[in-house]
């Protein structure tokens, strides 16, 4: 009897090791590719059905406050889109880290037809020290 | 009796919560709608002292010329840009000379963008010389 119960102890101590140690080595831990948005070696996001048609940047009082992007929507159906702006003048950028102000969405725009997102900056930027932006657009209807 | 069954109970719920807390834990897929997934981006590099102020691409799939606005004039210059994909290959190159003075700049492309290129665009190069 007291043999039966230390078999069945060391049967369910051994289930316990083995179900514990097979989550600490991470067989099914599949999160890691969760990292890779935007890298190179991500393949599983599609570009979305938009082509960017214009980019505009607004100057007042000889800073930059806002850009105007234009997107057609190339797709047969009808959809929206989340456009992001950052642009650089020098060392200063046009976004509070943090925040989203540097993002807008467009109205629903229909198949083959174009529509705008108008960002306003959080920071003015110097207009003549421009020098870079990066827009993206994401599709979100 | 009691004391084994006390033991065998506390063994059977303890592998019971980590199968239960494991199951989450390995990383169940986050499915989400393929639309939420669909990014693209641009990025414009203004390498000119003139600040660009407009980018105008064009509503046809192709892109054959590209107009640009400048904040500052210019003037018996050559204005360059060159267009790449994702993997860093051009894809689109041309460059203009400015004269007379003008802010608002035409480029007619040597090496026109395709409908399918014009999906890979990634980086506009935009340079004065």
């Amino acid at each position: 009897m007291v043999i039966c119960l230390s078999l069945k102890l060391i049967l369910m101590v051994g289930v316990l090791v083995f179900v514990v140690s097979t989550v600490g080595f991470g067989n099914d831990l599949t999160a890691a590719t969760f990292n890779n948005i935007g890298a190179k070696n991500n393949v599983s996001v599609p570009i979305p059905d938009a082509d960017i048609t214009n980019v505009v940047l607004t100057e007042s009082a000889s800073n930059i406050v806002s850009a105007t992007i234009t997107v057609k929507n190339t797709d047969s159906s009808s959809h929206s889109y989340n456009v992001c702006v950052i642009t650089k003048a020098g060392e200063l950028i046009s976004d509070i880290q943090g925040t989203n102000s540097d993002c807008t969405n467009t109205a629903t725009i229909s198949a083959s037809d174009t529509g705008s997102a108008i960002i306003n900056f959080a920071n003015p930027l110097s207009s003549s020290t421009v020098d870079y932006s990066d827009i993206s657009v994401q599709q979100i209807t | 009796m009691i004391l084994r069954n006390m033991i065998l109970c506390f063994f059977v719920f303890s592998i019971l919560g980590i199968v239960l807390f494991a199951d989450p834990g390995s990383g169940n897929s986050l499915d989400s709608s393929a639309d939420v997934n669909k990014i693209g981006a641009l990025k414009i590099l203004d390498s000119s002292d003139k600040t660009m102020i407009g980018m105008n691409l064009g509503t046809t799939d192709t892109i054959t010329e590209i107009t640009l606005t400048f904040k500052t004039s210019i003037e018996d210059n050559t204005v360059s840009i060159s267009l790449t994909d994702r993997n860093n290959l051009q894809i689109g190159t041309g460059s203009q000379f400015v004269t007379p003075a003008n802010t608002v700049v035409t480029i007619t492309l040597s090496d026109s963008i395709t409908s399918n290129e014009r999906d890979l665009l990634k980086n506009v190069n935009i340079s004065i010389s």
